[in-house]
């Protein structure tokens, strides 16, 4: 089997900070979604395999080749940043068309792609508009356009789904599986389970610059429903309500406050049913309950704890 | 029947004609890539910063020499009158070429590589198939195209004003003069150029270190001659003006102090013709070399500095 990207005990740092800690990873071709938490190493990873960034350490390669000042690899990637980088008095069709120029396309081809495109992302009556005019959507859309108009076959997404809004977002979606079928290897980062869900069964899983693990969606759903949930429930009888859900062997720990207690349980579900129980049947009077930790660093916290060897 | 024997005794397989066709092929691809990549940065470059605010303030600021002629003939023509030929060349030296040649590398050679770099927008191009020697030098020309217009728009209207209103004439030796001075001009919008360009690609706080280098350093190490100036632009600008500075309006001195200033203080038109070809060479290439191997992105990852 062929990889498109392919690392090598690829480490990065940044001073005394390590952004990325001994990566070997090989990904074929196909949608691949890049998921964890702000500041995992995602974007580093990105960056490494566009060539932006020098290894500290090991090797990236990129269709067999190593990235970095390299033009025949350089001309096969695309690549969308996760930050919005413009010249703002410029107009969307400027930008694209001198990113198409340097892309290697003469004057012609260069116009030709970059109205086709702007086509395709529905922002030809606003292609003369300076960038500073755009809305953050229409900014998104841009820097989209021009990862993909040059034609690479690897395709770089760093947090694509930022500031889209819902319609938007399924475009994207529709585009994204409109290049897979057409043969193209996407690397799609995300911090939210369910946009890469969307998109893709395959995830990488990214935290404090390691590979965690690197398989199906639905293997890694498996792992956080086991996740044990914290959960805070607001209540001026937070004794009564401890009474009732001390029969739950499912909670592990519970504290109180005025008129909040939280509890630990390794089965959310249950739990949530017999509050649901208190609140209907025992007319209970609670005023909210929420889980405290059911954001993906939470996640992967108890993912490096239960599934992660000490010491790596 | 082998030919480019040359190469026979370098590499292990003899080379065919067959072959040599292909390296030339290549060769020739290669060159062509490199020269629209130098293209593109070079029309990219020039459609920007012609709209650019600074663009506007450097013509203005260029231009405005025009205006001291003027004043002075206005409010006492017969100062001007008596010292029209003083009044342009001290212009051209201390304004032009000391003063707006640095400006113009800061405002249009160094700041306009280092927005690209603080906007990041240098992302979108080193993440695609460019020659960064091509880049840095369709943007080297660019920027020296467009000061150098600003430079002898200045330097031919202020000596134009001159010679409606003052001593100079539109004569050849006039005309030889002016010329003289746009070539130093154009000398040290090169000169301040490249080492503007190595500052903004190769440098974090690039604008300061110029203003440090350009007026600080510069204009202190003139206080040294014969040492520290030796280390500056201004020296090499200054060997290739028309006249010697402590002569120019005295012939008689020319002979002696003249040429006891050459030996010691200045260095001859040629060494500094070479000298600002060097520096454009050093620093074109370094700013290429920074191009080539330095991280620009700045997001890092949390808790790194």
């Amino acid at each position: 089997m062929e990889y498109q990207i392919e690392a090598v005990e690829l480490s990065k740092w940044f001073g005394e900070v390590v952004a990325l800690n001994n990566v070997s990873i090989q990904i074929p071709s196909g949608v691949i979604g890049l998921l964890g938490p702000n500041g995992a190493g995602k974007s580093t990873f990105i960056k490494l395999a566009l060539g932006l960034y020098k290894p500290s350490k090991g090797k990236i390669l990129i269709l067999g080749e190593k990235p970095r000042n390299n033009p025949r690899i350089l001309s096969q990637l695309g690549y969308c940043p996760e930050m919005d980088h413009f010249v703002e008095e410029i107009s969307g069709y400027e930008f694209l068309y001198w990113l198409a120029r340097y892309s290697g396309f003469d004057a012609k081809e260069a116009k030709k792609r970059v109205l086709s495109i702007l086509e395709r992302f529905k922002m030809t009556n606003k292609m003369y508009d300076p960038i500073a005019t755009y809305s953050k959507g229409m900014r998104q859309r841009i820097k989209l356009a021009q990862a993909i108009m040059h034609d690479p076959t690897v395709i770089f997404l760093d947090e694509p789904m930022n500031g889209l809004d819902p319609s938007a977002r399924e475009e994207l979606i529709y585009l994204i599986n409109t290049l897979s079928s057409q043969g193209k290897t996407i690397l799609f980062s995300s911090h939210v389970l369910h946009e890469v869900e969307r998109v893709t069964d395959t995830v990488i899983l990214i935290y404090n610059g390691r590979i965690l693990a690197f398989g199906k969606v639905r293997e890694i759903r498996d792992l956080i429903q086991n996740h044990p949930r914290k959960i805070v429930i607001r209540t001026f009888e937070p004794k009564k309500v401890y009474a009732q859900l001390s029969i739950d062997p499912n909670i592990t720990s519970v504290s109180f406050d005025t008129d909040e207690i939280t509890i630990h349980t390794v089965d959310p579900g249950i739990t949530f049913k017999l509050l649901n129980d208190l609140i209907v049947e025992d007319k209970i009077s609670v005023l909210s309950y929420r889980c405290a930790d059911e954001d993906l660093q939470s996640v992967f916290q108890y993912l490096v704890s239960t599934h992660i060897p000490k010491g790596l | 029947m082998k030919i480019c024997s040359q190469f026979s005794s370098i590499w292990s397989q003899p080379i065919y004609p067959k072959d040599c066709s292909k390296i030339m092929i290549m060769v020739a691809k290669k060159v062509k890539a490199v020269y629209l990549d130098f293209k593109t940065s070079f029309l990219h470059s020039l459609t920007i910063t012609l709209r650019r605010d600074r663009f506007i303030l450097m013509a203005i600021i260029s231009v405005l020499p025009v205006m001291i002629p003027i004043f002075v003939a206005l409010f006492s023509k017969t100062l001007f009158r008596e010292n029209g030929l003083e009044i342009f060349v001290k212009l051209c030296e201390q304004v032009y070429i000391h003063t707006v040649a640095p400006l113009l590398a800061l405002f249009l050679g160094l700041i306009g590589i280092r927005e690209e770099v603080d906007s990041l927008t240098i992302i979108y191009l080193l993440t695609r198939p460019v020659s960064k020697f091509a880049w840095v030098m369709g943007r080297f020309v660019a920027y020296f195209l467009v000061s150098a217009f600003l430079m002898i728009m200045g330097i031919f209207f202020t000596f134009t004003s001159c010679v409606i209103l003052g001593s100079l004439h539109f004569d050849t030796i006039g005309i030889a003069l002016m010329l003289q001075y746009i070539g130093v001009g154009l000398a040290g919008l090169i000169a301040y150029g490249s080492i503007s360009f190595a500052l903004g690609s190769g440098m974090n706080h690039p604008i300061i270190a110029g203003v440090i280098l350009f007026f600080g350093w510069e204009k202190l190490a003139n206080y040294v001659p014969g040492i520290a100036d030796f280390w500056t632009v201004q020296k090499y600008l200054d060997s290739m003006f028309p006249v010697l500075a402590t002569q120019r309006y005295n012939r008689a001195v020319i002979s002696v102090l003249g040429s006891f200033q050459k030996e010691l203080y200045f260095v001859s038109t040629q060494r500094a013709i070479i000298t600002i070809a060097v520096v454009m060479i050093t620093f074109l290439a370094l700013s290429v070399l920074c191009m080539r191997y330095r991280e620009f992105t700045k997001d890092r990852v949390v808790g790194s500095k």
